[in-house]
């Protein structure tokens, strides 16, 4: 038996959503044909209106309704020190914290020649731009410990060092609190191999 | 190390099997293509989380069945220990380690250590450089975890670079993160190096008398290391190969860019069997090549011993086929006082009858266990 026309392409359109198989598609949208049109609605406008309304600092890349973001526009941060992250998420996670005073650079991805990204793919001479103008005395590498998070934190360090600013990376090591025993392998490796003296 | 119990469900062709096994030998004896080499590929799975034959998770999966599982109960240093792996035919394995669901299922790898003689581990002497590194891959991921993922760093940085390599060529893409990826390549590439030069300096010292006691005769066996990159002496630490892979790839860099590939690094090793002073991929005869073959894994079975402070378990599939009757009795003479073995073969009479005393024998037809003695 085959679903109606339209539902099938509402199933075929949600199971292109990253993280989304076909057996989830067809989980949402039965739910969303069985909820009030109203929710429907509102799911559809909410989705136009984010949309239409939010697009990429023109300062710093993270999301934003104004041409410049909110943290950018926020005089009361700490310019000495500037955080460079891959991806929008990185900065929610940073801030969520709460104590990270400074401000954020978002290079929208991580150098992955097999994917096609490549350094002008991303906003790094952006970055440099931006260091001319205002230079921070220290950058934070925040990207991820993977092969491809390394090799860009290691790209950029490459064309920051003429500048002479601190440039720093994200520690990686055990989790604050964890049990050295329930500690998965990888992380505890990469622990003793970045452990510190005392 | 000793397996107590497995239990497959929709595994291969098995619709569901339970077996327990003698702390010796097990013998899974019946006709070709019924289902044996299914039970060792079983125990082999449940200590490497891959399979020796395919590369595709879901070839485990009994056809038409969702989920194939696995259940696996063994000693090590002699506490219990309960292992349960799902395969699902979509979405991501799990598994629960004593009943207690695990996080990273990698983190299970070398936890039950097998040493296994299959098939194509015959090729180990006459195949390509590439067989014998998978040899050497197999055993040390198992062993090492920080081998385990410098592996799949140096194989991810590998592509990366010939990516960049070959996008350039075509005039798509620059170079200027190749500096970077290079860079990656030597740190992860030296960590293989290292070790396999370790493992390979070890392995040359046991495997002669392995080899002697096995043929009986007074051969010598010699294994030297052909590292993909030229080097005088084998360095002594990893720094040091780290500095020389660098180096190397810094003098053949010109070259690389116009053959657009990765030409040197530990994707490029080989080792050289050596029988009393001749290259036993050139001189030796088929049955000798065989010989040498497995005495090289039971040359690595010392190792593991010898590492984990108690013998792995040993998987040996058809192997009887392929030796005489002496070497069969010098074989079962060697693993007897030291591993629960399992063996797969096509007839109870390849075995003494001696041998055969104690042993659990299951026979095994169209994806059904039975016992029998």
């Amino acid at each position: 038996m085959l679903y109606p026309r339209s539902l099938n392409q509402l199933i075929g359109q949600l199971e292109r959503l990253p993280g989304v198989g076909p057996k989830l598609a067809q989980r949402l949208a039965l739910y969303l044909l069985r909820r009030p049109e109203e929710e429907s609605e509102s799911l559809a406008s909410a989705l136009l209106m984010a949309r239409a309304r939010t697009h990429f600092c023109e300062n710093c890349f993270f999301l934003s309704e104004e041409p410049v973001c909110e943290i950018c526009r926020d005089n009361s941060r700490d310019t000495s020190l500037l955080c460079v992250v891959a991806d929008p998420r990185d900065v929610l996670a940073i801030e969520r914290i709460g104590s990270f005073r400074g401000y954020y650079h978002v290079l929208q991805g991580l150098i992955s020649p097999a994917d096609n990204i490549y350094p002008e793919q991303l906003k790094i001479s952006a970055l440099m731009q931006r260091l001319e103008q205002n230079p921070p005395q220290e950058i934070i590498l925040a990207t991820s410990p993977t092969v491809e998070g390394d090799t860009t934190a290691l790209y950029i360090a490459r064309l920051l060092k003429p500048t002479g600013i601190k440039i720093t990376r994200l520690a990686h090591g055990m989790p604050v609190g964890g049990d050295l025993d329930y500690t998965d392998a990888a992380t505890l490796l990469s622990a003793l191999e970045w452990r510190r003296e005392l | 190390m000793i397996v107590r119990t497995l239990r497959l469900y929709e595994f291969r062709n098995y619709a569901s099997a339970a077996l327990s096994f003698a702390d010796g030998l097990n013998v899974f004896v019946g006709k070709n293509a019924q289902g044996k080499t299914n039970l060792l590929e079983a125990v082999y799975y449940a200590g490497s989380l891959r399979s020796f034959r395919s590369s595709k998770e879901t070839d485990l999966i009994r056809w038409g069945a969702r989920e194939a599982r696995v259940d696996i109960e063994f000693t090590r240093d002699e506490q219990p220990n309960q292992l349960q792996i799902k395969i699902p035919d979509q979405g991501k394995r799990s598994a629960c380690w004593n009943e207690q669901p695990v996080k990273k299922l990698t983190d299970l790898v070398g936890r039950l250590m097998t040493v296994s003689f299959i098939t194509q581990d015959l090729l180990l002497v006459k195949g390509d450089p590439a067989d014998r590194r998978r040899f050497l891959d197999n055993e040390l991921s198992n062993l090492n975890h920080r081998y385990f993922y410098s592996f799949f760093q140096y194989r991810r940085c590998l592509e990366q670079r010939n990516k960049v390599l070959k996008l350039h060529a075509e005039g798509r893409g620059g170079l200027e993160t190749l500096p970077e990826w290079s860079h990656q390549l030597a740190k992860y590439g030296a960590r293989l190096f290292m070790t396999r030069s370790r493992f390979l300096q070890d392995l040359n010292l046991r495997v002669s008398p392995v080899h002697q006691a096995l043929t009986g005769d007074s051969e010598t066996v010699q294994l030297s290391y052909q590292p993909g990159i030229s080097v005088q002496e084998p360095p002594e630490t990893e720094e040091a190969w780290q500095q020389a892979f660098e180096e190397a790839i810094h003098k053949v860099q010109k070259n690389e860019i116009h053959r657009a590939t990765t030409l040197l690094g530990p994707h490029r090793d080989d080792f050289q069997i050596v029988i009393d002073g001749k290259d036993a991929r050139q001189f030796a005869s088929q049955g000798q090549q065989r010989t040498c073959a497995l005495g090289l894994k039971l040359a690595e079975l010392t190792f593991v011993e010898a590492a984990l402070k108690e013998p792995p378990i040993v998987l040996l599939d058809d192997v009887f086929s392929d030796l005489d009757p002496d070497r069969r009795k010098s074989l079962m003479a060697f693993l007897e006082p030291r591993s629960q073995t399992f063996i797969t073969c096509t007839e109870l009479a390849s075995f003494q009858k001696k041998t055969l005393k104690g042993a659990h024998i299951y026979h095994v037809q169209g994806g059904s266990v039975s016992d029998g003695a």
